[in-house]
């Protein structure tokens, strides 16, 4: 994993998640049998409806930044998982988890987020207790 | 002597609280013990029966035949029906949102029974005469009439049709007609006709959770009775959140077409 952070985006492992919540619009524009994690910056949380949309840039090795946007769920199920708007503020080191997007823009769904420094974020699963 | 008319003043008050109380009480009942929904429900994982598979993730119904075996195999449909079927355009492997002709992307209705496929919570709340059902998934409110009326005549046919309920002992039968024939059964596109008849046994089994048998009758649009099941559990400190599905434009479109897969032949 260490070399994901340092180059900003790495193939963890080959994975199928499903991620059913993201299924409110359809999850065909996401590769789910790639799961990449990407180290970045929070520039915005866009904690709105139907999905939360998490921008951060990511640094190259010749310090060029590009943007990214990565999607997860509705923000009233993030809400009842611990989650709020400022959970990710701009300036935040964050890594990302996720499947990216087929066609090649800088864009993944999330699963995970964690901070760079290790501190983990509220999870972003459905409720543990849905399946009571 | 003040004080005595003070003390009694406050008594009726009191007795006109409490006894307006017991009428409000009573209206919440309207069945036998146990008949009693109110309260915030979250549908269990796999959303139908048992718990969710790869093959069923939780946002699609598991069909059973009128016995109440598993179908396999694709929905027993008549030549109208995969007609319609060939229309719909849902989302899959290569076909995103914003290429799908499904109505719930434009903020549709989701008519019955696909209102209980989406994974938020829905607020039974009951009222003399009639039983409501709050969807937080866009805002849809859906009054079921318990109050002995029968359905509505020559309506124009509705997103979510029109609901007569009756009492069985604990178990609220709910019979829905005149929905339009536009809604889908799910995300898979699964088309009916405005013949359409749902019929929905709701049972609270234990103070936890909700059943919810479906029956569904469309011999414009199938070859034989379909029917599911969906299961809630009870979130006694939840409320329903607001979600308006017209913000999805606004905060989404442009997300939607950056990560779109091109199509070859749009």
């Amino acid at each position: 994993m260490g070399n994901c952070f340092r180059g900003g985006l790495c193939v963890a492992a080959l994975l199928i998640v499903s991620m059913p919540a993201l299924a409110h619009h359809g999850a065909a524009e996401y590769d789910n049998t790639k799961t990449v994690s990407v180290k970045g910056t929070v520039t915005a949380l866009r904690y709105t409806n139907p999905h939360v949309l998490i921008v951060f840039n990511v640094k190259n090795d010749k310090g060029e930044l590009t943007e990214w946007t990565a999607e997860s769920q509705s923000p009233n199920l993030l809400s009842r998982r611990g989650w709020s708007r400022s959970t990710l503020k701009p300036g935040d080191e964050i890594v990302v988890t996720g499947h990216p997007v087929k066609n090649g823009v800088p864009a993944m769904s999330a699963s995970k987020v964690v901070f760079a420094d290790g501190r983990d974020t509220p999870n972003m699963g459905l409720p543990a207790d849905s399946s009571k | 002597m003040r004080k005595r008319i003070a003390f009694a003043l406050i008594c009726s008050l009191a007795w006109l609280l409490s006894s307006s109380g017991v009428l409000h009480a009573q209206a919440a009942k309207p069945g036998a013990p146990g008949a009693d929904f109110t309260g915030v429900w979250y549908p269990s994982s796999g959303a139908t029966l048992g718990a969710a598979t790869p093959e069923n993730p939780g946002q699609q119904f598991v069909w059973l035949d009128e016995q109440g075996n598993r179908l396999k195999g694709p929905l027993p449909l008549t030549p109208w029906g995969l007609e319609r079927t060939k229309a719909n355009r849902p989302t899959g492997p290569t076909v995103t949102a914003v290429d799908s002709n499904d109505p719930d992307f434009q903020c549709f209705p989701s008519g019955v029974p696909r209102i209980y496929l989406f994974l938020y919570p829905m607020e039974i709340i009951h009222t003399p005469g009639r039983v409501l059902q709050v969807f937080e998934y866009g805002h849809n409110i859906r009054q079921i009439f318990t109050d002995g009326r029968g359905h509505a005549k020559d309506e124009e046919p509705t997103w979510m049709g029109d609901s007569i309920g009756h009492w069985e002992g604990d178990t609220l039968v709910v019979e829905t007609t005149n929905q339009n024939d536009k809604t889908w059964f799910g995300y898979g596109g699964q088309p009916h006709s405005e013949a359409l008849k749902v019929t929905e046994r709701i049972r609270r089994p234990d103070h936890d959770t909700l059943t919810i048998d479906i029956r569904l009758e469309d011999p414009i649009a199938y070859t034989m009775t379909l029917r599911t099941q969906k299961r809630y559990v009870l979130k006694p400190d939840w409320n329903i959140k607001e979600f308006v599905c017209e913000d999805n434009s606004i905060n989404f479109l442009d997300y939607e077409k950056k990560v779109a897969i091109p199509q070859k032949n749009p």
